[in-house]
């Protein structure tokens, strides 16, 4: 059996997150950063300075008045909600070279997109604070996905034909015939990349979030969005079936069933221009 | 009253309750008679629908029939979908009968 460590070495000798990321939140630890420095860091890399200003002019933030510079959008929406948004974008931009023989990249971006969308709706409906860590949250929950199948790609064809010929869930299947699941493994990327607790553990207990009692907010989210992108069907994971609700999770996030059609109805609208502004491609800003 | 959404909003109808934007901030108080200017500044706080007195303004959505065949289709593929969801559970039987709606009227539309 290949080891969980030996496949995080692996992926991570292709996979690596771009340098502006470690860059933006070392500048946010410092107190005497300005947000012409913030600007200064984003536009090194002018790709990922349009992408966020897409952003920030989406219907998600539904600003009265146009959004033209990083300096304008870290007052618009927040410095710790766009060092967000750049590790969102940063992440998929990481996994780029990935094959599309193995995934269809297109879909399982897709469906992490709408996770994230939903996720960050339901921290809205919550009042918290920072919705996009939800966001970005959401949107890593299946990194492991993309890990197994590009470093056991015989294994994870396996974990496919047997989920389908038994009806079962992909995860179960997962660890029936790797030993593990893509949760753990997209948890062990994510720490690897010294990404923040929070994330690690919304992506590593997004199956099952009572079993963690740090950030089971995060994770409860994070479990819900999931249950309600597969319901709509929005993209692909590889995943056929809707996941079982947890006990816990309505409790937890406080999130009840007359919240669904107003959900519903954004998530459909914000998530087809997330897709949109995520994916894109650069030139056509 | 009838829940209208905002892009069928016509000016001089009144609101039934109060409308706050996504954040939960207060933008339009109960029994305001809506301009073309509050409906603009709704559609710019990211409003969905709101509440709209009055017995003779159509519900948003309602005019819409979807044929009793799509609808058994979609049903059909859903419930798949739900196989191992906990069909006990009411978040869930909502969720799945809202997303067999959402579908059917999706691709009704196309």
């Amino acid at each position: 059996m290949v080891s969980p460590e030996q496949i995080i070495n692996g992926v991570t000798q292709v996979v690596s997150l771009p340098a502006v990321v470690m860059k933006l939140s070392e500048a946010i630890q410092d107190p005497r950063t300005s947000n012409q420095d913030i600007e200064n860091i984003v536009s090194e890399d002018s790709a990922l300075a349009a992408r966020v200003l897409r952003i920030a002019n989406s219907a998600m933030y539904s600003f009265p008045s146009k959004v033209d510079t990083i300096n304008k959008a870290v007052t618009v929406i927040g410095l710790q909600q766009l060092n967000d948004i750049v590790l969102a974008c940063s992440a998929v931009k990481a996994f780029q070279n990935v094959s599309q023989d193995i995934v269809d990249m297109e879909m399982f971006w897709q469906h992490s997109i709408a996770v994230g969308t939903a996720a960050r709706l339901l921290a809205v409906q919550r009042r918290e604070s920072n919705i996009e860590r939800f966001f970005t949250a959401g949107l890593l929950h299946d990194v492991g996905r993309l890990i197994l199948l590009m470093e056991l790609p015989v294994k994870s064809k396996e974990v496919i034909e047997h989920a389908s010929q038994e009806g079962c869930y992909l995860y179960h299947a997962e660890k029936k015939i790797i030993g593990y699941d893509h949760a753990m493994i997209g948890a062990m990327l994510l720490k690897k990349w010294k990404l923040p607790d929070s994330l690690v553990l919304s992506t590593h207990y997004h199956h099952k979030p009572s079993l963690t009692s740090q950030y089971q907010l995060e994770a409860s989210v994070v479990h819900l969005s999931d249950i309600i992108v597969h319901a709509m069907n929005y993209g692909s994971s590889g995943e056929k079936f809707v996941p079982a609700l947890g006990k816990k999770v309505l409790a937890t996030t406080d999130i009840g069933m007359d919240v669904l059609d107003n959900l519903l109805e954004q998530l459909s609208i914000q998530y087809v221009e997330a897709v949109k502004f995520i994916l894109g491609d650069d030139d056509s800003i | 009253m009838a829940k209208v959404k905002v892009s069928d909003l016509q000016s001089g109808w009144v609101l039934a309750e109060d409308v706050h934007d996504l954040n939960g901030r207060f933008l339009m108080g109960k029994d305001c008679e809506l301009t073309e200017k509050h409906i603009r500044a709704l559609r710019a706080w990211g409003v969905n629908s709101i509440q709209v007195s009055g017995d003779d303004i159509p519900e948003s959505g309602s005019a819409v029939e979807i044929p009793e065949d799509l609808l058994t289709a979609v049903q059909t593929e859903q419930e798949k979908r739900f196989a191992h969801a906990d069909m006990q559970d009411d978040f869930t039987k909502e969720l799945l009968h809202q997303s067999i709606l959402y579908i059917a009227r999706s691709r009704f539309g196309k």
